[in-house]
């Protein structure tokens, strides 16, 4: 009886306690997701697609990030875009357009609107929300997706959190922790757009989805794609890298 | 008195051989870049960078009825090169070459002088060609050394010194102001300058620049100091404009979700006589349909009756003198039909005078390289009418960018 009684705290023990791990593994699988997305500072080299029924232009950029909070991009081909260079610092933007040689802040107006004629917004560039910080997180079921195994959960924007959406359902890998699929709904619960992370590669010792699709969910034909060609984490950018005068400097 | 003008002759004297090493700096440039050009070794060690366009500007300027049109065409190809000398020191050699065909070079036979004289302190404008039914005309507006070291810039020679924050009126650019309604020249004059610039933060920085001219009084000293308070880009200018002194003041900032900004001149004599302020104060807001509005408000103060000329409005005007009124307005609205294609309509006009120019505009984009503008300026008002009887002009212009 003794024996049982054991048995059974144990259990319940166990129970409990691997309840509270499932309850906090939501955004500990999310803060781990975004530690492993972001690093300190990064720089990359990407292409941006954006794709309609009838035609798509191709963008080629280098970015440069340091944490949420600053990142610099610029614009390298196409030659009439060539040069131009986008600085984020919290969540200010500044636009360099080198042909006038004048920098030229966005107004907060213009932060929900598309960045560069692309599926994504301004504030997806320069949003300060944290998905760690800013969301309340549940973990939906384990599935799998594409053959991985994946976590699901449901982020809700806390109440006072600056976050446009009304519900984030995101698809991350239980082995390490990729963002394999988001979906965000608006507050009326529609689908507004699916972005999907696939073709994992190795950069720079770190597994990575090296292209993301951004997919507009009442847009049939539309999309952005970005490809990441290099991804690197070893370079330590100061502050002082992103300042009004590096955006005509970066090369 | 006396001993002011004697002291004016003195420093003109003083200026007189700076002026002699600038113009020879500028012209050893010239022979250096040609020199590079042609040397396939120099090009491979200074791994030079070009790009440019090439874009044909077909324009008909009608009388208000839209009778009596008359062709202009310009065929417009733009060359920046970028060379990298050292690694802090770097040369920047731009040229434009325009072939102008049309009504305009028909008719005027001044118009090739017009366009070969270059403005500048050393003369980068020639006509290769100049015929009664044709100029070709090259200019370089873009030629100088920049020398970089840390938080230390200097630039040295025709550059382009951007000190203004509105988008239409530039009271704060005392180097090289530009004419609003000249929208072929996107990159804008530069000036024949000497430019420090000394930063210490993100958006801090101290710029000293001396535009260099024939004569004392047609050059220009100033100084500009540049922060960042708040969510504002401030920055504060003084120093002397040609004949005049200047103080002033510009920013650029947020008022609730529109953009906000403005800049102020006042220009005054040695006797702090004949004060007058300049200043300009503009607004943009997007709308969550994606229609962008812009608008701005001009103060001229300095704006003389007298000297009132219908190029003003085509030609880079001066700081004192920014618009042919006493005051003027700009509002446009515009629009992203598709990423592809924007629309826009805007208003330019006085309060204090009677002219109205209506400038709708639609940039369609081809292919990643090719882009098509048809715009078109349709002005009236008695003051229009006063210098011109051709006041509606539409262009067409196909760009391929490279």
């Amino acid at each position: 009886m003794k024996l049982f009684f054991k048995a059974f705290l144990v259990i319940i023990l166990v129970l409990t306690h691997s309840f509270e791990v499932f309850a906090q593994d939501a955004t500990e699988i999310i803060r781990r997701s975004d530690a492993h997305l972001r690093g300190e500072s990064s720089t990359a080299t990407l292409s941006m697609t954006i794709v309609r029924p009838s035609w798509s232009r191709t963008m080629e950029l280098k970015s440069w990030s340091r944490g949420a909070e600053f990142s610099l991009i610029l614009v390298t081909s196409p030659a009439r875009d060539k040069g131009t260079t986008f600085l984020k610092r919290q969540n200010e933007i500044w636009n360099w357009v080198p042909s006038i040689g004048r920098s030229v802040k966005l107004p907060p107006s213009m932060m929900m609107q598309s960045w560069m004629g692309s599926d994504f917004t301004n504030d997806d560039l320069v949003r300060e929300s944290s998905v760690v910080e800013d969301y309340v997180h549940e973990l939906i079921e384990i599935t799998t997706l594409d053959g991985h195994d994946v976590y699901v959960i449901d982020m809700i924007p806390k109440p006072d959190a600056a976050v446009v959406w009304g519900r984030v359902r995101v698809y991350i890998t239980t082995q390490d922790y990729l963002q394999l699929k988001s979906e965000f709904f608006d507050e009326y619960e529609e689908l507004v757009n699916v972005m999907i992370g696939e073709e994992i590669k190795v950069f720079d010792g770190r597994r990575l989805p090296s292209k993301m699709r951004m997919i507009p969910a009442d847009e049939p034909g539309n999309e952005t794609i970005i490809e990441y060609k290099d991804l690197s984490f070893s370079v330590q950018l100061s502050e002082s890298f992103f300042t009004v005068q590096n955006m005509r400097r970066v090369e | 008195m006396e001993k002011y003008f004697q002291m004016k002759i003195d420093k003109y004297i003083e200026w007189m051989p700076s002026q002699t090493i600038f113009r020879c700096f500028i012209y050893w440039i010239v022979i250096g870049v040609t020199f590079f050009c042609s040397s396939t070794t120099a090009k491979a060690q200074l791994n030079p960078t070009f790009k440019g366009y090439l874009k044909n500007l077909s324009g008909v300027n009608f009388t208000s009825d839209f009778k009596d049109p008359q062709w202009n065409n310009i065929v417009h190809n733009r060359i920046e090169s970028t060379w990298k000398l050292t690694t802090n020191l770097q040369l920047q050699a731009d040229l434009r070459a325009r072939l102008f065909t049309g009504y305009t070079v028909n008719n005027f036979h001044e118009y090739g002088t017009y366009l070969a004289s270059d403005g500048g302190f050393v003369d980068l404008s020639r006509n290769l060609i100049e015929t009664q039914r044709m100029i070709f005309n090259v200019q370089s507006d873009r030629l100088h050394l920049s020398y970089e070291l840390n938080s230390l810039e200097i630039n040295v020679g025709r550059q382009r010194l951007n000190w203004g924050k509105s988008m239409v009126w530039n009271p704060n650019d005392l180097f090289n102001n530009y004419a609003y309604l000249d929208f072929d020249y996107e990159e804008r004059p530069g000036t024949d300058a000497i430019h420090v610039q000394y930063s210490w933060s993100f958006a801090s920085s101290i710029d000293v620049g001396i535009k260099l001219a024939d004569r004392y009084d047609q050059a220009v000293y100033a100084a500009m100091l540049r922060s960042n308070i708040g969510t504002y880009d401030v920055q504060l200018i003084g120093g002397k404009y040609e004949d005049e002194f200047v103080i002033g003041g510009g920013w650029s900032g947020y008022l609730k979700n529109a953009g906000f900004k403005g800049e102020m001149s006042m220009f005054f004599d040695d006797q702090l006589k004949n004060k007058y302020l300049n200043a300009s104060l503009g607004a943009d807001y997007m709308l969550s349909n994606g229609f962008y509005l812009s608008g701005e408000i001009l103060y001229n103060g300095g704006y003389d009756q007298d000297s009132n000329e219908i190029k003003g409005l085509t030609d880079p005007p001066k700081a004192t003198n920014l618009f042919i009124a006493e005051t003027g307005y700009f509002l446009n609205v515009s629009n992203s039909i598709s990423p592809l294609v924007n629309a826009s309509l805007g208003i330019l006009g006085s309060t204090s005078e009677s002219i109205y120019i209506f400038i709708p505009q639609t940039s369609i984009s081809i292919s990643e390289d090719i882009d098509v503008l048809i715009l078109a300026q349709l002005a009236s008002g008695s003051l229009m009418k006063s210098y011109t009887t051709h006041t509606n002009a539409v262009y067409f212009r196909v760009k391929l960018s490279f």
